[in-house]
């Protein structure tokens, strides 16, 4: 691809001129080198949170649920909204590398690899909390239907919880495949270059006897796309999944056909915003700023302008159905999200999600870096209410009123969230010391796009 | 295989029955029988599911498991369990089946039900010509305050524990020796056989003779002396009751033998068994027979005098100037008084003599006596009579020698505690007889141990015509003795009560049967009085009708926690009060329009100036309270007591006092300021309008009359995909009618002494955890200062397209094949799906482990039930110990199940009889004609979940 014919318009996606050899430096040499300050106190912060997550995990599981702020109207909260605003952010990155790659869009190289490492571990951090919300997780291994000694007892194939048990072990096994598929090249390439016999070692385990043979890259190409083919339903199944937890219930607010679109346009609008906060930071830090260019903030602005107003819309219809439907209890589940005791979550989600994306419409704000990052992290504070929203006040005020309640976190639910992070970014951290945080075959690819005359 | 099935030792569901006769046999009972036999042996489906798996891989299967679980059974710690066989079969005691006792629970005949010799369930007795089967919350949750761990458990002298002989012989020395009155207090006693063994007490010891009760309906009983020449009670016959007017008298619930009035009154509620009563309801503050009402006035307690007097005027020859806003109310109580002569029924709540008499004086007026009411000639009781205790207390002083109280405690619960307490220092000795260690125990010098009504023998009258037994149910727990025994002990008398008690039902009176039915029918007992003349004026012009602008503090006795006897018993503190639905401690009540004035919100901690004491508690906003009075329940606020009362709430008896003769507890004035601070009132139900939704439907009578389906023409539309399930054999359906409903949730606590629902404390029930598998919706509707009420018990729907069932990941909720919609226990990990996807929100989760309290405690566990661990979900289950009780035992019998055998333990405690469950599949049984009748309705119809649980229409009379 590389030889190809490319317009004189267009501009190279690595700005500036280099050798191969100085890309591999520039990428790579963090890896040899001893962990820098700045890294060492991110890495200390993070597994101090993560730390702290657990102890409160164990001590929620050995004392019960009860330590959470739920009751008898509200059985889920932040353990459900933590889980799909994980699962949600986790899903820009397969989005990057299979879709993007499907369509050929040579941008991605830069940033799939840090955008993968990013969806394995939000789906990890979304696994834990269905694992941590049962009243007995020690017994959720029932929810895998394996053969066992309890005669007919099976697990139940009409419930919503099941698919997601599929779809959400399905969607991490294959974005791990991909993922580590990816880094054969690279590993192969840290193998060769580093002095360490431990190293040489390790990566050459790693990188499964790699030889760069053409043969070899002919089999690799194969399998990416095959896998890209692979992932890319994989993309929509899982929230449409997700999102099913709620449609298929009777519940109003959750019992919507809208649901699987406009839970996955949200889920690729807060990835995306996620994939940006991350990246911000890792140019910044690593000097990367010459293969995570301003083209690809752009181009990532623009997906999630597009996502939000999807999202928008999707606000739109619902309260525009709640209406049509004549349904009072629909109406007024809708009327009460936004004027209910809840009203300041309804209206957060609206500002962060609807109203803050609309700057980037604006060439000059969403070139400007700042900007860019503080939008990015509203979008998934927005997305993370949204879940909120649809989860809480949709059961809070339900059918009878006589067991309407409200609900507030404890110390618990927030440390755990708060401990998921810590998860999230301990393994980010460790992922962006010991593997390349981006895949320096695939750049180098792409590296003579718009260049054919240099 | 074929060993499996013979030796009966294969646990699993192997299916290892084998449909193909055998060739060869051991002996005829293992021979394999008929496969048209064994097939009705097992569940429909079952066998051929079972017959299906001799095959290879049912062989694996079972293989796999014998390998896998032999050696694992090796790795299992076997737990220790403190179990005792029987050496000796005791007799008419199998184990795992329940013996019943008849007995009597205060004014309820009941049966209490025991297995393996332990009171677990108290039901009300059937034979019963008072209650007719019914028992309140009261009744069902005593079982509990038997086990109760903070029961004295020995005598006590100077707060040393000693031996029985060494206290008898002590307090009988000072009694003999000490110069000076002996005073017995008690409560009031209905007793034959224990007025019996007092009078020789009294007479050996010169000793007087007090009843005193907290809550004194002594005023009642002086009004009833004066116009009718006996010291006692007035019985109500609401069913003959077309107009039921009270002022302020809760009659339901605490005022009279609330269970009788109960049966009574609901068999008029019922629109279409009989015409339907009116009922006219005037108080100050909501009350749970004032919900039920068909016009329900607020009004003070100064205008329900004026009202009481304009009634009075209306329909006799006396004159009265009604104020101009009362009017209106005495206009219609008049109208529809004069259309029911002699079917009337004039009630008020108040203790006050002057009052009474003049009810007393509109019920003769309208022809009553006799119909309606009866006021029984004092036969064998001995009741609450204020001014004695008044006395007694004046008069205590250094010439008493010897003060002995009997379960009761006035210290806590007599007004002027103060001056009692100073009093009793004076005396030579005071005794307390007690269950628990209380306030008045504390000063006593000899404190001894008496039993709990299920271990002792009495009889009571429980009204003028019967006569029901209380026989134990199970030994002592503790080293305690029945006060009576004590007091013949004292005597010197070393004989049984029991004996005494028997001896005197010798002759005509068959004691065998009289224990077995546990009630006896006396003629010669059901002597009434009639009405004698007398002056009613003096009696009017004691009436003060003046309405004061100043905040009244009213006191109000709680359903459940009664005079404050049930403060220990965490069932009855975390029953939701059926009005404010709030739970463990009592809060100020004060009406809508005050709280706006004074920016109050419910939660808002006051502070209360009355008289000179200033005391602080939780306000909660109530509809229907009139705008000058502020209610307060008695029975909170213990300093001596055992771990559930000590500290909860506020002690409002301070605030009574007397006058006329009487205990008044509507007489102080009270000023409230806010503080700032907020507190828990926990609270079962936070939000009290039906929001204008399709919940409760009702009707008015005369709609009724008219159109039988009034109120209830709403019908969904529904279709379905898939074809129905099959349904035969049994197939359970409940009906609850909402017109009979009042609301008093003896249900609630039934369900949870049944089905072993634990108890989570205020703080949880403010969490909205609070685990009732029978909760009762009260919503309010029209205007807040004098809203309509409705109660509606609401369960487990047991859907037949259950939202809940297709949630479940594991399949840990079901349907069965006879329509009920069951919780596996073993099998739930806890997601909480199923309880988000209940429309009904009746499914309750197990946030912990909850505490069930001492192993004695615990012995009122129901063993047919399991106690659920944490993170499992639970919810009604229609008693299905009960429906399999009920099944088995027809089976057993080779009958069919009659209609009616098997009743759930909400059913069997609903004194309304509101609550039917049976077979629908059964054309004659009850709840065939129940679900065809027009009232019929199921909530949230158009969800098309199809619950089983069906509702009749509310019909109110107005």
């Amino acid at each position: 691809m590389s030889g190809a014919h490319v317009s004189k318009l267009r501009k190279p996606l690595v700005p500036e001129d280099k050798t191969y050899k100085e890309i591999s430096h520039e990428i790579l040499d963090t890896l040899e080198e001893k962990p820098s300050k700045s890294w060492l106190i991110c890495f200390s912060i993070s597994a101090l949170v993560l730390t702290l997550g657990m102890l409160t995990i164990g001590y929620q599981i050995a004392t019960g649920i009860g330590v959470w702020g739920l009751n008898k109207t509200i059985g889920w909260s932040w353990d459900i909204t933590n889980f799909v605003f994980w699962v949600g952010i986790g899903h820009a990155g397969t989005l990057i590398s299979a879709v993007l790659l499907i369509f050929r869009q040579h941008w991605r190289t830069a940033i799939n690899r840090a955008a993968e490492a990013m969806t394995i571990f939000a789906v990890a951090c979304a696994g834990l909390f269905p694992l941590i919300h049962a009243g007995r997780p020690w017994l959720l291994f029932w929810v895998f239907p394996y053969p066992n000694t309890r005669g007919d007892l099976w697990v139940n194939f009409r419930s919503p919880l099941l698919w997601d048990v599929f779809a959400i072990s399905t969607y991490l096994t294959v974005s791990l495949v991909f993922w580590y598929m990816g880094l054969l090249p690279d590993l192969a390439t840290v193998r060769d270059r580093t002095k360490s016999a431990f190293r040489k070692f390790v990566y050459g385990v790693l990188s499964f006897g790699w030889n760069g043979s053409n043969k070899t890259w002919h089999h690799f190409e194969v399998l990416c796309l095959v896998l890209a083919g692979l992932a890319t339903p994989l993309v929509l199944s899982v929230h449409t999944i997700v999102s099913m937890d709620f449609a298929t219930s009777v519940i109003p607010g959750w019992h919507t056909t809208i649901f699987p679109p406009y839970f996955v346009a949200g889920a690729i609008f807060s990835g995306f915003a996620m994939v940006l906060t991350l990246l911000i930071i890792t140019r910044k830090v690593l000097n990367w700023e010459n293969y995570i260019t301003m083209g690809h903030i752009e181009a990532m602005c623009k997906v999630i302008v597009v996502t939000g107003m999807i999202v928008g819309l999707a606000y739109g219809t619902e309260f525009f159905i709640a209406w049509y439907s004549g349904n009072e209890y629909e109406r007024y589940c809708f009327v009460n999200r936004a004027t209910g005791p809840y009203w300041w979550a309804y209206w957060s989600m609206i500002t962060c999600n609807v109203l803050s994306p609309q700057f980037f419409w604006s060439k000059k704000l969403r070139t400007n870096i700042p900007f860019v990052f503080v939008i990015s992290i509203v979008v998934n504070i927005g997305m993370w209410f949204e879940r909120f929203v649809i989860i809480t006040t949709s059961l809070h005020r339900d059918f009878l009123p006589s067991s309407w309640a409200m609900y507030s976190p404890t110390w618990v639910e927030v440390v755990t969230f708060i401990g998921t992070f810590g998860l999230f970014f301990t393994l980010f951290f460790l992922f962006i010391r010991v593997l390349p945080g981006i895949a320096v075959a695939e750049v180098k690819s792409v590296y003579r796009f718009a260049r054919e005359n240099k | 295989m074929s060993d499996l099935t013979n030796n009966d030792s294969c646990g699993t569901s192997c299916g290892c029955a084998d449909s193909t006769p055998q060739t060869y046999w051991q002996d005829v009972e293992n021979k394999v029988l008929d496969p048209a036999v064994l097939k009705a042996e097992f569940p429909e489906g079952e066998y051929e599911a079972m017959s299906s798996m001799k095959n290879r891989r049912s062989f694996l299967k079972i293989m796999g498991f014998s390998v896998s679980a032999l050696p694992l059974t090796g790795c299992v710690k076997i737990p220790v369990k403190k179990a005792l066989p029987y050496l000796n079969k005791q007799p008419d005691t199998i184990p795992g089946v329940a013996n019943w006792y008849a007995s009597t629970y205060k004014d309820m005949p009941i049966l209490v039900k025991t297995r393996e010799g332990r009171p677990i369930k108290v039901e009300g007795n059937a034979l019963s010509q008072t209650t007719f089967g019914g028992a309140n919350a009261q009744a069902q949750a005593s079982v509990m305050s038997l086990y109760d761990s903070s029961r004295l458990r020995e005598p006590k002298v100077a707060s040393k524990s000693v031996e029985w002989e060494e206290f008898d012989s002590q307090l009988k020395q000072h009694l003999e020796n000490s110069e000076g009155e002996v005073v017995l207090v008690t409560p009031a006693i209905s007793s034959k056989s224990e007025l019996a063994i007092i009078e020789k007490f009294s007479k050996k010891y010169q000793a007087k003779h007090i009843a005193y009760e907290p809550v004194s309906k002594s005023a009642l009983y002086q009004a009833n002396k004066i116009t009718h020449g006996a010291y006692t009670g007035a019985e109500y016959n609401f069913e003959n009751a077309d107009v039921v007017v009270s002022l302020g008298a809760d009659f339901l619930s605490t005022f009279g033998n609330g269970v009788a009035n109960t049966k009574g009154y609901s068999k008029r509620r019922d629109a279409k068994t009989a015409k339907m009563s009116k009922h006219i309801q005037v108080e100050e503050v909501m009350s749970l027979t004032g919900s039920n009402a068909d016009h329900r006035f607020t009004r003070s307690v100064a205008d329900q005098h004026d009202i009481l007097l304009g009634v009075l005027a209306g329909i006799s020859s006396t004159t009265h100037n009604t104020k101009a806003e009362n009017k209106d109310i005495v206009k219609i109580i008049v109208s529809e008084l004069s259309k029911a002569n002699g079917r009337s029924l004039v009630l008020a709540g108040e203790n006050d003599v002057n009052v009474q008499v003049v009810v007393n004086k509109i019920n003769t007026e309208l022809g009553n006596y006799g119909r309606t009411i009866s006021v029984r000639s004092t036969s064998f009781e001995k009741l609450e009579n204020d001014n004695e205790f008044e006395s007694f207390v004046n008069d205590l002083s250094e010439k008493t020698s010897t003060v002995i109280f009997v379960n009761t405690n006035p210290v806590y619960n007599y007004y002027n505690s103060e001056k009692l307490t100073a009093g009793l220092k004076k005396v030579k000795a005071v005794v307390s007889l007690t269950l628990s260690e209380n306030e008045t125990s504390n000063i006593a010098h000899y404190v001894a141990p008496i039993n709990h009504t299920y271990e002792s023998w009495s009889d009571t009258l429980v009204s003028k015509s019967e006569l029901s037994i209380t026989q134990p149910t199970i030994q002592p727990l503790y080293g305690t003795r029945m006060y009576v025994e004590t007091l013949m002990s004292l005597m010197g008398d070393n004989t049984s009560f029991y004996d005494f008690m028997k001896s005197t039902y010798t002759g005509s009176t068959s004691w065998n049967k009289f224990l077995h039915d546990g009630v006896m029918q006396s003629a010669s007992l059901s002597r009434v009085e009639s009405p004698r003349s007398f002056n009613i004026a003096n009696y009017i012009k004691n009436i003060d009708t003046k309405s004061s602008s100043n905040l009244t503090l009213s006191l109000y006795v709680k359903d459940g926690i009664g005079n404050g006897d049930f403060g220990d018993n965490p069932w009855i503190q975390e029953m939701p009060n059926p009005i404010t639905k709030a739970t463990w401690g009592n809060y100020f009540m004060v009406s809508p329009v005050w709280a706006k004035e004074n920016s109050v919100k419910s939660g808002d901690i006051l502070e209360a100036k009355i008289g000179g004491t200033t005391i602080k508690t939780v306000a909660l906003v109530q509809p229907g309270t009139d705008k000058n009075t502020v209610g307060l329940a008695v029975g909170y606020g213990r300093t001596i007591a055992g771990k559930t009362a000590k500290g909860l709430g506020v002690n409002a008896y301070p605030f009574m006092s007397a006058s006329n003769g009487s205990f008044t507890y509507n007489s102080s004035t009270i000023e409230l300021k806010k503080t700032g601070k907020t507190g828990i009132l926990a609270q079962t139900q936070t939000h009290h309008s039906m929001e204008g939704r399709d919940i409760v439907r009702e009707a008015t009578y005369e709609e009724y009359m008219q159109n039988p389906k009034a109120g209830n023409t709403k019908k969904a539309k529904l279709f379905h995909i898939y074809p129905e399930h099959k349904k035969d054999g049994h197939q359970w359906a409940m009906a609850i009618n909402l017109s009979t409903c009042t609301g008093c949730s003896s249900c609630i606590v039934s369900c949870n002494a049944e089905n072993n629902i634990p108890v989570v404390g205020k703080e949880e029930v403010n969490n909205r955890r609070e685990m009732h598998w029978l909760r009762l919706d009260r919503y309010y509707k029209g205007d807040e200062s004098n809203p309509e009420v409705v109660h509606m018990p609401m369960l487990c729907q047991h859907c037949d397209n259950a939202p809940c069932e297709n949630v479940c990941p594991v399949m840990a909720t079901l349907q069965s094949s006879d329509g009920l919609n069951q919780q596996v226990y073993n099998r739930c990990v806890g997601t909480r799906y199923c309880a988000n996807n209940c429309p009904y929100k009746v499914r309750r989760f197990n946030w912990f482990n909850y505490d069930r309290g001492s192993e004695t405690e615990r012995m009122v566990l129901n063993p047919d039930i399991s106690t659920r661990t944490r993170g499992i979900m639970e919810k009604c289950s229609m008693c299905i110990q009960r429906i399999q009780d009920g099944k088995l035992s027809a089976k057993r019998d080779r009958k069919p199940l009659k209609d009616g055998a098997i009743q759930t333990a909400c059913q069997q405690s609903c004194p309304s009889d509101a609550i039917i469950f049976g077979d629908k599949n059964d054309p004659n049984s009850k709840i065939s004609k129940y679900l065809a009748e027009e009232r019929k309705y199921v909530v949230l119809e158009d969800l098309n979940v199809q619950p089983r649980v069906n509702y009749l229409t509310k019909i109110r009379n107005k």
